[in-house]
């Protein structure tokens, strides 16, 4: 068991920081706004426990929470230009974030290091770090799943006019919704960074919005469920799909088009729902039953 | 140097119009990102290239690359996006999946280039200097400028004066409303696809050709120009996309003649998200128009 | 008496009996990492199928001794920092892996390095970055820091062509070729030579345009590009056509010192200098017996990066052999003797390899010149 787990221990931590990173994305994706700046977020707490934990002698448990902090507030300013957006446009909107966060980190040398990126990170984060922080991530999101607010993200998302006709403040709800995903994101960023020992503008690019966008596709969009199934099946393709290493990113194209088109709400959506009818299905047959006992007796 | 660098700008800018085009027409009609366009654009180059080097004449090349980028764009839709078209609220999921045809394509060309930087062979094209009111132009420069002059007339007169430039425009308004009128909005989709990628296509050759450089990935940075174009030029407006183009490659070359060569992203993605701030429809959008278009 | 002589000779007997039954067929595991695939395929490929070609040979010369060879895997680490997590540590973890040529570079021959250290796994990463070597004792590089390459052509640009104002152009979005750019612009400002314009580029742009006609209207007696081979082609090109004066002399670091700068470039590249480990074809015995072989085998002529995976592993056989000789064939064995290797004889720069006491590589640099469309060495 052991002899596993030092073989696959960096995959089970990847796993564990794109379940988070899927946290962020979703709980944007949930309230209807078409965001994939979780890149971004993700940047912005990395280069900061990074820059903090190498030059400057902050204790690590704080450089995470700044970091985190730095992103959340980001995240909320970024939802108020965005709220005057719809659809497609918030998506350039958020990928223009991306691009513009990439390029002063490039452009920054003396400060982010450049191209070069920060070196010598110290490894503090261990599975043990991450599936904690995991756990208390689903906890929270949980809580918000079941919370009103959670019933405003859904209205949100599934018709924007209703929410608004009820007297709801759309604006506010998104900027709650971008704080969090800014929040979650910088974390497992500043979480990330703590692990790769070297981080670089380059890891948060392109490449780090698809597979995060890949992961809330494949696994869900609205359900717990979802970012763990989606990174589950992203951490293991690599392995089983060895012969088609060189054909990585077309396997990944061809997973997005099937998801998207044949099973839209993502393998771990799916199952949640499948559960959810077989419960309704079995209450419905329970009273059903009652009702005929009653009625036989009456 | 100012007026050459405009002229630099100028090149520049009239190939992404090339480019952003297609894209803003697919866009307007559909109100869908077509985020496989700039590797159609690449498949464009690509397969001119690879016609070139088995010896087919160039113009040829280019010819059969055109129709060729068409049909590919064609397949996208057909691929990526009817599907989802027909089930509606698709703005999102037709996003995902326009990045999964891009996935795939780009994968396909790294295979196919071995991951090599591949060029358009000595003397494909005359290499040929002018000296016109003082300043140095190329053959080249002279055709692209041509070209491209004489193709946005020919969209814009198709768009305006024709039938099917009609019916566009019809089912970009309200697609329902134009079918009850008898339009065939299949049909629709599948021409201005194949107009965008081969638009697209052509791009692609010419930046080739001008850049002497044709890779898999060359289709990324034109890709996030085009969001810029169609944000600052407005949804589905073909000036729009011409001049914001236009001010674009002259902005760029402007930024990395006088400025420190790092903040040129910054500064075109930062315009971006001005325009979206400000004035979310463009300069040309109209200006009652919801950003984004409306949820069907 | 009797007894004792015929017990010595009873025990000596067995003695030599046990030694030729322990002496039996010895396998050395070594594991050839590097990007095969991604962005840093053109280094990676090219020193993999460098050090295959002299495994093979020298498995075949029997260097090892008698029955014994070295069993050699190819792996990609594919420019990927997860994907070479994952595969090191389950290299580490395999008792029989004796040490792994690669990763290739970068933030990925970093995280081998990490690993390397913290596993206790020797690596001998492609890369140049002291950093590499600095994470710790069980990380080596194989290829020159700038510190020992770059003063080859900083000296030719100030003292040999004795040029005073140099326009930089460079890579901005990669560390190791930032690092080239910056040890050459300190190296010819000591030198006195002034610096008129510094330019960076992403690794993917094509479009110089711009650039080009800043520097060809800009007034400056030499250019350097420290770029990689294609696209520094490129640039050159774009810098001709928009008028770049012909008679500016251009230079160029080792980058340009692969077939494909020449492929590309055409006439445009002819006069530039740059430095280079490899002459084509090679210039003495060894290397261009090399040169034969390689292009027999893989049917293209060899580039700078298979001349390179070809002296790497040279240095990393003599470490293995040593270490067996030493009767020390651990991991901490041959780790000792790699960072002891001295005058290993190699197919480039100077022709013999070898390690200082604090595991820096060195084994020089020529001073090339494009000349009629071939590298040839430059003019003193």
């Amino acid at each position: 068991m052991i002899q596993f787990y030092y073989a696959y221990q960096p995959i089970i931590d990847f796993f564990l920081l794109s379940v988070g990173f899927g946290y962020s994305q979703q709980i944007a994706l949930r309230a209807g706004v078409f965001s994939i700046a979780t890149a971004g977020f993700a940047a912005l707490g990395s280069y900061c426990v990074a820059i903090l934990a190498t030059k400057t002698g902050v204790p690590i448990f704080l450089t995470v929470i700044l970091g985190t902090a730095l992103a959340a507030a980001v995240g909320g300013l970024l939802a108020l230009p965005l709220a005057r957006l719809r659809g497609a446009f918030q998506a350039i909107a958020t990928l223009a974030f991306v691009q513009i966060i990439l390029s002063l980190l490039l452009y920054g040398e003396g400060f982010t290091g450049g191209a070069l990126g920060i070196v010598g990170i110290p490894r503090e984060v261990n599975t043990w770090i991450l599936l904690i922080v995991v756990g208390l991530t689903m906890y929270v999101m949980w809580n918000i799943g079941r919370s009103g607010m959670g019933r405003v993200f859904n209205a949100l998302r599934q018709e924007e006019s209703v929410a608004s006709s009820l007297g709801v403040n759309i604006g506010k709800y998104h900027i709650i919704a971008f704080i969090i995903s800014g929040a979650v994101g910088g974390l497992f960023g500043g979480l990330q960074s703590l692990y790769t020992f070297q981080i670089e503008p380059h890891n948060y690019g392109f490449a780090f919005i698809v597979n995060v966008l890949t992961v809330v596709i494949l696994g869900g969009r609205t359900t717990l469920l979802g970012p763990i199934m989606g990174a589950l099946i992203m951490a293991i393709l690599p392995e089983i799909a060895r012969p088609l290493a060189e054909y990585r990113q077309a396997v990944n194209g061809v997973i997005l088009i099937l998801v998207i088109t044949f099973l839209p709400n993502g393998v771990g959506d799916e199952i949640v729902f499948w559960f959810r009818r077989r419960k309704q299905a079995r209450q419905q047959q329970q009273r059903a039953s009652e009702k005929e006992a009653r009625d036989a007796v009456s | 140097m100012l007026s050459q660098q405009i002229l630099n700008g100028l090149v520049s800018g009239s190939v992404y119009a090339l480019f952003s085009l297609g894209f803003t027409l697919i866009f307007g009609v559909q109100k869908l990102l077509n985020f496989a366009h700039g590797a159609t654009f690449m498949a464009g180059a690509f397969i001119a290239y690879y016609c070139t080097i088995s010896g087919l004449p160039f113009l040829l090349a280019i010819g059969f690359s055109m129709l060729a980028t068409g049909l590919i764009a064609i397949l996208i839709d057909l691929i990526a996006f009817r599907t989802l078209r027909n089930r509606g609220n698709a703005e999102f999921p037709a996003l995902v999946s326009s990045i999964g045809v891009d996935l795939i394509l780009v994968s396909i060309a790294q295979q196919v280039s071995k991951t090599q930087v591949l060029n358009f062979p000595f003397g494909t094209f005359p290499i040929k200097f002018y000296d016109l009111f003082g300043l140095r132009i190329s053959l080249l420069q002279i055709v692209i400028l041509a070209v491209v002059a004489v193709l946005v007339a020919a969209l814009i007169f198709y768009l305006r004066k024709t039938t099917f430039g009609r019916q566009v425009r019809a089912v970009a308004t309200n697609e329902r409303a134009a079918a009850l009128l008898g339009v065939n909005a299949q049909s629709v989709y599948l021409q201005t696809f194949f107009i965008a990628g081969a638009l697209a296509g052509l791009a692609g050759v010419l930046i080739g050709l001008l850049f002497n450089s044709i890779q898999f990935l060359m289709g990324e940075p034109y890709m996030l120009r085009a969001f810029v174009v169609v944000v600052i030029g407005g949804l589905g407006s073909v000036q729009g996309a011409i001049v914001a183009s236009l001010l674009l490659g002259v902005t760029q070359s402007l930024a990395v003649a006088y400025l420190p060569s790092g903040l040129t992203d910054a500064i075109i993605f930062g315009l971006l998200f001005l325009v979206l701030l400000v004035r979310p429809n463009g300069l040309f959008g109209d200006i009652n128009a919801v950003a984004g278009g409306t949820r069907q | 008496m009797k007894f004792k002589t015929l017990m010595l000779s009873a025990t000596s007997a067995a003695a030599v009996t046990l030694a030729g039954v322990a002496a039996h067929a010895e396998d050395y595991k070594v594991v050839i990492l590097q990007s095969l695939t991604g962005g840093a395929a053109f280094i990676g490929k090219n020193v993999a199928d460098g050090a295959v070609l002299a495994a093979e040979e020298l498995n075949e010369q029997g260097f090892f001794g008698e029955g014994n060879q070295m069993v050699f895997s190819v792996e990609d680490d594919a420019t990927d920092r997860t994907q070479t997590l994952s595969l090191i540590t389950r290299l580490a973890a395999d008792e029989d892996v004796l040490m792994v040529m690669g990763p290739t570079s970068g933030s990925v021959a970093m995280a081998g390095a990490n690993v390397a250290n913290e596993r206790e796994f020797p690596v001998m990463t492609t890369t140049n970055s002291m950093e590499v070597v600095e994470n710790g004792p069980w990380s080596f590089i194989m290829t020159q820091p700038a510190s020992i390459t770059m003063p080859f052509i900083a000296d030719y640009t100030a003292e040999t062509l004795g040029l005073e104002r140099c326009a930089i152009i460079g890579v901005k979005d990669n560390e190791a070729y930032v690092a080239l750019q910056r040890m050459y612009e300190s190296l010819i400002t000591e030198a006195g030579v002034e610096i008129v314009s510094q330019d960076g580029v992403a690794l993917a742009d094509s479009d110089f345009s711009a650039l080009a006609t800043k520097i060809a209207t800009s007034d400056q007696d030499c250019v350097f590009i420290g770029t990689p081979a294609a696209q520094g082609a490129n640039i050159i090109l774009q810098l001709k056509q928009a008028g770049l004066d012909p008679s500016t002399p251009i230079l160029g670091h080792n980058a340009f010192a692969s077939p494909t700068f020449i492929e590309k470039g055409g006439a445009a590249v002819e006069d530039v200098y740059l430095i280079g480990a490899w002459v084509p074809g090679g210039d003495d015995d060894f290397s261009s017996a090399f040169a034969e072989s390689f292009e027999a085998k893989m049917g293209f002529p060899a580039d700078e990066w298979n001349a390179m995976g070809y002296s790497g592993m040279q240095v990393v056989a003599h470490a293995v052999r040593d270490a067996a000789e030493a009767g020390n064939l651990t991991r901490d064995g041959v780790r000792q003797a790699l960072g002891e290797q001295k005058d290993i004889p190699v197919v480039v720069g100077t022709h013999t390899y070898s390690y200082d006491e604090e595991r820096v590589p060195y084994f020089g640099m020529k001073v090339l010149q494009v000349k009629d469309g071939a590298f040839t060495v430059a003019p003193e």
